[in-house]
């Protein structure tokens, strides 16, 4: 393979594996405090819906991500409302808010069809963008890519370095043990959600902005759904999870490439593999026989209902 | 204001607040038209009465109702024993594509055993994708939640895989999709003119055998106990596992009769957009009808109603066909919205502290 | 209709008195006329060029026809309903202005003898149903000319959705027009297996451009093929509706539908009481086929050129499929001197000589 080839390979892996890796921080801090939000698809949707109008209407593409990003969190707060403040359950909530979110999207989008918008132009580091191979991949990306480097960083930090990673990862796995600590469980929670939110609207954002800058409905095309395997897949670790978008991405591309080399593979097959992977690695988690392995299995507390007055 | 637990669970609200819920998207449906500057009464109207208003739109309600009543009344078993299945939707695929690659098989064929075969074949693949999910849960403590989310995807590559390949029409100009099944694969109808299937009897019959088993028999009461308190079940000798593996399957196995039901009926053949997100509508409609089996059969009513009332309103205000999402999803919002009534109070005084803010 | 202005209570009563007379019609009403679309209307495609030509109607017919449209209808197990429901309403020329909708139409137009079912892409007529479609691949011929004229390495791009008869149809015309300027030119395919997937279709824009493409065009929904070559800095053709906007530096061409024509005579024909079932095929020459929005850069003697081309195919030489052809493997696939006709058009599933990459 020669390094021209390699180097478009590489570059086409960060640009489809991108949008997965926003969300899947944003599921991966969610999760670690013990809430599983299945409504990525529709605070993704409304993240790109959002982020295109206020592109097209302002012509300013940082409004746009600003505002998309907000769009994400107002979208999330709406879970957080009825999955924490009224303890209903998450997986329920998450189920509505994608459907309602796809359709909000849908609805609000529908006057902005067909508009065009100048997608975000790449920001090229002098000298850094012409070393061979990585340069290119490293240095000559759009701001929203950088700012998912920055934020998976920041995302590892905080989940593996930080103190507020323990509070985090203890509200996951036993919420009532670290209220009785003096941990602000709900307040965690409600922060996590939010993040979440963020990270899927700015996911939103790249797509509608960067990656094929327009509006569509069903834009995403179940990247929601892929993000949280893709959080399974890297069992709750920010540097798996980064390789994990990225392969997962390739993947989503890879019969396209395939078919330049001259091999015939089904798309449809290939599809399933980031689904068929993730449960192998879930499979691989939890062997039977052996002890429950608290760092790479699921939160324990995941999904469940916290009840603060319980105990 | 704050949330005061109930002493006992309040038996209006149980009843009552799938209709408060109702109630609240009918009023935030009229103030959403209202600032559209669409007529609101008559947009609800053209949504939620002129569909069915005459045997026709009935029919057809009840066609669009029935996948929806057989998903949900396999999800309700699973919920009531706290075994959060969200793979109705994957297990209708599945059901679909055995059956009806069966029903390719058989196409020619002709004799009173080829109906059920396809039938049986349609309930085989729902059971076998519902036995995945059950195996990973029982042997490896997977998830059921993301194991079944996993395999959603994966029955619906399948689908596509098969009617982009081995099971595309050889005479269909390569479009993707299968050969036209043969009347004698197809369900019979219940009359010629509409389009509604014998399936409608199955949904009926099982909606309440369901009931009956709930209610009177060993097994209903044990998916009862086992969904209050796990533990409590398995000090009174209950098995998890087989537990799990018959809610599974039993959900499994409907959620393929409606795929089945839906290739071999009004469809007639194997196509890429088979589900309109049927097994994801199933999950609002258990919740809406309180997991209850007559319940559910309404909840599924209405959700079908929506999926009419939004081509309706396209019809006639050229308004977005998004808004049948936008209902779904403010439906079940509510729903879980004033079903907080049922386990508490709202309070209005000041003077106690919060305790929901942690 | 009339039912839908009466107040609600008024309707509410009639519903319970008068069940049957809700569908009588009324002679001095505009003719109904009802579009049915299987995808969203989208940025760019199918659904919009139907939706621009019915936008025309409007404005041409005016008080005379009253037009509705249905876009995103699931064609399994929604059409045969929503096409029963409109014909009950009353409509009375439906268009089904998708392949998908082959099977519904054939069940419900026995059924309601009196209203006129129109199948876009389709086969199937009877004597309410007639077929409808536009001879694309002229267009796709005069855009391969002049994607042969400007390009300098010699490849050209095409991003294919499904191998369908119609989108085969496109690209063997495409490289047939091309081999006309330069015959060794190659065309190198990449197929997404979708119709409406914009990263795919970028992702494979992208990739005919590192093959070293230098004119992109792609039979897909989204723009985003057109996106990706534009900001590669290649030459772009956009296909369905005007693309121009998606390629501010770059557009060569874009081959639009142009619905209008037919749809006009079609109407003309309901309202005049003289329609007949018909299996119609129209191009250039009534411009349904166009080609619009040249690009600034484009130099002047490409134009002139396609126009001459274009004016020939109206006046002698309508088909560009004419003997010999050859297939990827170097059979012949049409004897020398012979013109292919509609049913092998319509069925096609093999490419020219010329083309890379294989059926998917």
């Amino acid at each position: 393979m020669d390094i021209a080839l390699l180097e478009n390979l590489l570059f086409a892996m960060v640009r489809s594996g991108t949008p997965l890796l926003f969300c899947g921080l944003g599921v991966l801090i969610c999760e670690r405090a013990g809430v599983l939000n299945l409504g990525q698809e529709g605070m993704m949707l409304m993240g790109a819906v959002v982020s295109f109008i206020v592109t097209y209407s302002s012509g300013n593409a940082g409004l746009g991500i600003l505002a998309g990003t907000l769009a994400g969190i107002a979208t999330s707060a709406l879970f957080a409302f009825i999955a924490l403040f009224l303890r209903a359950n998450q997986v329920a909530t998450g189920l509505a808010l994608s459907i309602f979110g796809a359709g909000l999207a849908a609805f609000v989008g529908a006057p902005y069809v067909g508009e065009t918008i100048q997608g975000l132009s790449a920001l090229q580091m002098p000298l850094l963008a012409d070393i061979p191979l990585l340069g290119r991949v490293l240095f000559a990306q759009d701001f929203l890519v950088y700012l998912s480097w920055v934020m998976a960083i920041l995302v590892f930090l905080v989940s593996q370095r930080w103190r507020a990673g323990i509070l985090i990862r203890a509200v996951g796995e036993n919420p009532q043990v670290a209220r009785k600590l003096g941990v602000p469980v709900q307040l965690i929670r409600y922060l996590a959600v939010f993040f979440g939110g963020a990270m899927a609207g700015l996911s939103g954002a790249y797509l509608s902005l960067s990656y094929t800058p327009l509006w569509a409905e069903g834009i995403s095309a179940g990247r929601g759904w892929i993000a949280l395997a893709l959080v399974v897949f890297a069992s709750w670790r920010t540097g798996r999870l980064m390789l994990g978008a990225y392969l997962f991405g390739l993947s989503s591309i890879l019969h396209l490439l395939m078919q330049g080399f001259g091999f015939a593979v089904s798309p449809n097959l290939l599809a399933m593999t980031p689904y068929l992977v993730t449960i192998l690695v879930l499979i691989l988690l939890s062997r039977p026989g052996k002890k429950r392995n608290k760092v790479l299995a699921a939160p324990a507390s995941l999904g469940k209902v916290y009840l603060p007055e319980a105990h | 204001m704050r949330l005061e637990a109930r002493h006992r669970p309040s038996k209006f609200f149980v009843l009552f607040s799938p209709v408060l819920a109702a109630l609240l998207t009918l009023v935030s449906g009229y103030l959403m038209f209202s600032t559209l500057g669409t007529p609101p009464l008559e947009t609800l109207y053209s949504f939620f009465i002129f569909p069915i208003q005459d045997w026709y739109g009935i029919s057809e309600l009840m066609l669009k109702a029935v996948p929806l009543l057989l998903c949900a009344l396999g999800l309700s078993l699973c919920f009531r024993a706290k075994v959060w299945n969200i793979g109705a939707e994957g297990q209708f695929l599945m059901g679909a594509l055995v059956g009806g690659a069966v029903a390719l098989q058989l196409n020619e064929q002709s004799g009173f055993w080829v109906m059920p075969a396809v039938i049986l074949a349609g309930v085989a693949g729902g059971l076998f994708w519902a036995a995945i999910a059950a195996g990973l849960r029982n042997y490896f403590r997977c998830n059921e939640i993301l194991t079944t989310i996993m395999l959603n995807y994966i029955a619906l590559n399948l689908l596509l895989w098969a009617v982009h390949g081995p099971l595309k029409d050889p005479h269909g100009f390569n479009f993707p999709e299968s050969a036209l099944f043969s009347p004698a694969v197809s369900l019979p109808l219940i009359h010629d003119y509409y389009r509604t299937n014998i399936s409608l009897y199955f949904a009926i019959g099982l909606m309440v055998c369901l009931s009956l088993m709930m209610a009177r028999t060993q097994l209903g009461y044990r998916i009862r106990v086992f969904g209050e308190d796990e533990s409590a079940a398995r000090f009174a000798g209950f098995g998890t596992a087989s537990l799990v593996t018959i809610v599974l399957l039993a959900s499994g196995g409907l959620a393929g009769l409606a795929g089945i039901s839906e290739v071999a009926g009004p469809v007639g053949q194997l196509i890429p957009h088979l589900s309109v997100g049927y097994g994801y509508a199933a999950i609002i409609v258990v919740f809406l009808g309180r997991m209850n089996p007559f319940g559910m059969a309404l909840a599924s009513l209405l959700i079908g109603l929506t999926y009419m009332g939004g081509e309706s309103i396209q019809m006639d205000y050229n308004l977005p066909k998004a808004v049948t999402q936008l209902f779904q999803g403010m439906l079940l919002f509510f729903l879980l919205v004033t079903d907080l009534l049922i386990h508490y109070r709202v309070r209005f005084d000041l003077k106690q502290p919060t305790e929901v803010a942690n | 209709m009339f039912f839908r202005n009466t107040p609600i209570w008024l309707r509410i009563a009639l519903l319970l008195a008068l069940p049957t007379s809700l569908f009588a019609q009324q002679p001095i009403e505009p003719l109904q006329v009802a579009f049915l679309h299987e995808n969203p209307v989208g940025e760019g495609g199918w659904t919009l060029s139907h939706e621009k030509s019915r936008a025309q109607i409007d404005e041409y017919f005016g008080e005379l026809v009253q037009t509705s449209a249905l876009d995103g209808v699931n064609p399994g197990v929604d059409a045969e309903r929503v096409m029963t429901q409109l014909a009950r309403e009353g409509k009375q020329l439906i268009f089904a202005t998708s392949f998908g909708f082959l099977n519904p139409t054939r069940r419900v137009a026995p059924r309601f003898p009196d209203t006129i079912f129109e199948h876009a892409s389709g086969y199937l007529t009877s004597t309410n149903v007639g077929t409808y479609q536009i001879r694309a691949y002229q267009g796709r011929y005069l855009s391969g000319v002049a994607a042969a004229m400007v390009s300098e390495t010699g490849v050209l791009g095409y991003v294919g959705s499904f191998p369908i008869p119609e989108v085969i149809r496109g690209i063997n015309a495409f490289v047939l027009g091309a081999q006309s300027v330069n015959p060794d030119i190659v065309i190198e395919m990449v197929w997404i297996n979708s119709w409406s997937d914009a990263g795919k279709a970028r992702e494979a824009a992208e990739l005919l451009v590192f093959n070293g493409a230098d004119v992109i065009t792609h039979h897909t929904e989204s723009s985003s093929a057109i996106q990706a070559a534009d900001q590669a800095g290649v030459w772009s053709i956009g296909y369905q509706s005007d693309r121009s906007a998606a390629a501010p530096n770059k557009h060569l061409v874009s081959v639009v539908h142009n619905w209008f024509p037919f749809y006009r005579r079609d109407i003309q024909a309901v309202l005049d009481g003289e329609w007949q079932s018909h299996s119609t095929w129209i191009g250039v020459e009534e411009d349904a086929s166009q080609l619009v929005s040249w690009g600034a850069s484009v130099p002047p003697e490409v134009i002139d050129r396609v126009q001459q081309v274009k004016q020939q195919m109206i006046d002698e030489a309508p088909n560009p499929f004419v003997g010999p052809l050859y297939d990827t493997q170097g059979q012949l696939m049409l004897e020398e001197g012979i013109a292919m006709d509609d049913e092998a058009l319509l069925s096609m599933e093999w490419f020219v000589k010329g083309v890379e990459g294989q059926l998917p």
